[in-house]
């Protein structure tokens, strides 16, 4: 497959590239490790004419901390975010995370903002970041303006990203939370994805092939439960609130066998959010 | 703005300053223009290693990547792996041990261990299968190439 001709833009500072993307509106995209663009673009699946470089832009590739966040720059690679010394320290289920995604390749050109930013239904950061209350910062003309993951992802393949806007950091707070994260997987991708965080806000979110979703009751039970954790309470209570959520079958897995996978790792992440190991991060 | 683009790279050891379309993918550069086919292209989505070539000395797939994504990097292809005619170390361990059949899947394999090597000096059974992983071998059965990279992770 080859890609149709396009013109490369490739701006050295943001308000070039934000000033690029509104130039050439429906026509350009904006371009970072191109791992889900460049595939899309590829199969005939959208036909942008002009791609925005993002990687020339300095300062979007940083990892850093300050007081309450961890920052990481929208352009970090997952392969940098999983070996970053302050990731695997203040968030090690993301650093397991980010080390699990697709493949090495992938995970050398592909970005945490790309990822977040294509919002694929089966990816797996969304799902964890919502459950961290994690926040990311999109910078356009003359704004700049931070939202919850929770809110940015709206459903699959839509973000609350304005045509010209640029993702810069996700920052993910240092409050304390215990963070377990599981996966079931099918080969190199998730057929049922659980996040648990038990800190000063406790939140249940998973992933189910088709999208992701937060699990009000469970999140409620967990925080409710305290040190005093009833497993199959807490699978029952999962069980319930997955058989609310609208869960496709496909020739992967049938709705039945996904609503089963959610449980199975929602009971895990809990575990591993109790023990608070940051998690293995199952394939 | 261009639908041209120049760019500028080390190309296993070479300096390259080619002005190419700007929707040229790397592997169809390396393969096409500038005649070295050591890279497969395979799935053709991410999935298979085959196109894999080493970035600054990280695997990534060239067929989904622009070329001029190396503007400013070194790139080093299965081609970069023998010096003056003498087989890199991986490539004989992989010949000894009779580590490929068809050999399509091979130049991925040699280079994600390269990249490996290079990084972690003897690496464990499980860190080798692991850096692997993302590689797919429809004929060996992975047996004979992780021994060859046991081998010399031995030495």
């Amino acid at each position: 497959m080859l890609l149709n001709p396009i013109s490369l833009i490739q701006p050295t500072t943001l308000e070039e590239a934000v000033a690029a993307l509104a130039e050439y509106g429906a026509s350009a995209a904006a371009l970072a490790g191109g791992t889900e663009l460049l595939l899309l673009m590829k199969m005939g699946l959208s036909d942008f004419s002009h791609l925005v470089n993002l990687k020339r832009i300095p300062g979007l590739g940083a990892t850093e901390m300050d007081d309450a966040n961890l920052r990481i720059g929208a352009l970090t690679s997952h392969a940098r975010i999983a070996d970053n010394p302050l990731v695997q320290e203040h968030a090690l289920a993301l650093a397991r995370l980010c080390g699990s995604i697709a493949n090495a390749r992938v995970r050398n050109s592909g970005t945490l903002g790309g990822n977040l930013c294509f919002a694929e239904p089966r990816a797996d950061p969304p799902v964890l970041l919502a459950a961290m209350g994690a926040q990311v910062e999109l910078v356009g003309a003359g704004s700049r303006r931070r939202m919850l993951v929770e809110e940015f992802i709206v459903e699959p393949l839509t973000t609350a990203l304005e045509p010209a806007e640029i993702m810069t950091e996700i920052s993910v707070p240092l409050d304390g939370a215990r963070i377990g994260c599981e996966r079931v997987a099918s080969g190199s991708h998730s057929l049922a994805t659980a996040a648990v965080a038990i800190g000063p806000a406790t939140r249940v979110w998973v992933g189910h092939g088709g999208g992701m979703a937060r699990l009000d009751g469970a999140s409620e039970l967990l925080a409710n439960m305290g040190e005093a954790t009833d497993e199959a309470a807490f699978a029952r209570k999962v069980a319930e609130d997955i058989d609310q959520v609208e869960v496709a079958s496909d020739l992967e897995a049938s709705a039945d066998y996904r609503r089963h996978l959610v449980v199975v790792a929602a009971v895990r992440a809990m575990r591993q959010a109790l023990s608070n190991t940051g998690g293995p991060v199952n394939g | 703005m261009a639908e041209f683009v120049e760019i500028t790279f080390s190309l296993n050891g070479s300096q390259v300053a080619p002005t190419i379309p700007a929707a040229t993918l790397l592997i169809d550069f390396l393969r096409e223009t500038c005649g070295l086919r050591g890279t497969k292209r395979s799935c053709d989505m991410e999935v298979c290693g085959a196109c894999t070539v080493l970035v600054d000395n990280r695997p990534v797939s060239s067929c989904t990547m622009l070329a001029a994504d190396v503007d400013g990097a070194e790139v080093t292809t299965v081609e970069g792996l023998a010096r003056d005619g003498e087989l890199h170390p991986i490539q004989r361990a992989f010949v000894e041990h009779d580590a490929l059949q068809c050999g399509f899947c091979t130049p991925g394999f040699l280079l994600a261990a390269k990249a490996l090597l290079d990084n972690v000096k003897h690496p464990t059974r499980s860190q080798i299968v692991r850096a692997l992983d993302g590689n797919i071998c429809r004929c060996t059965g992975y047996k004979k190439i992780i021994e060859a990279i046991e081998d010399v992770a031995s030495s």
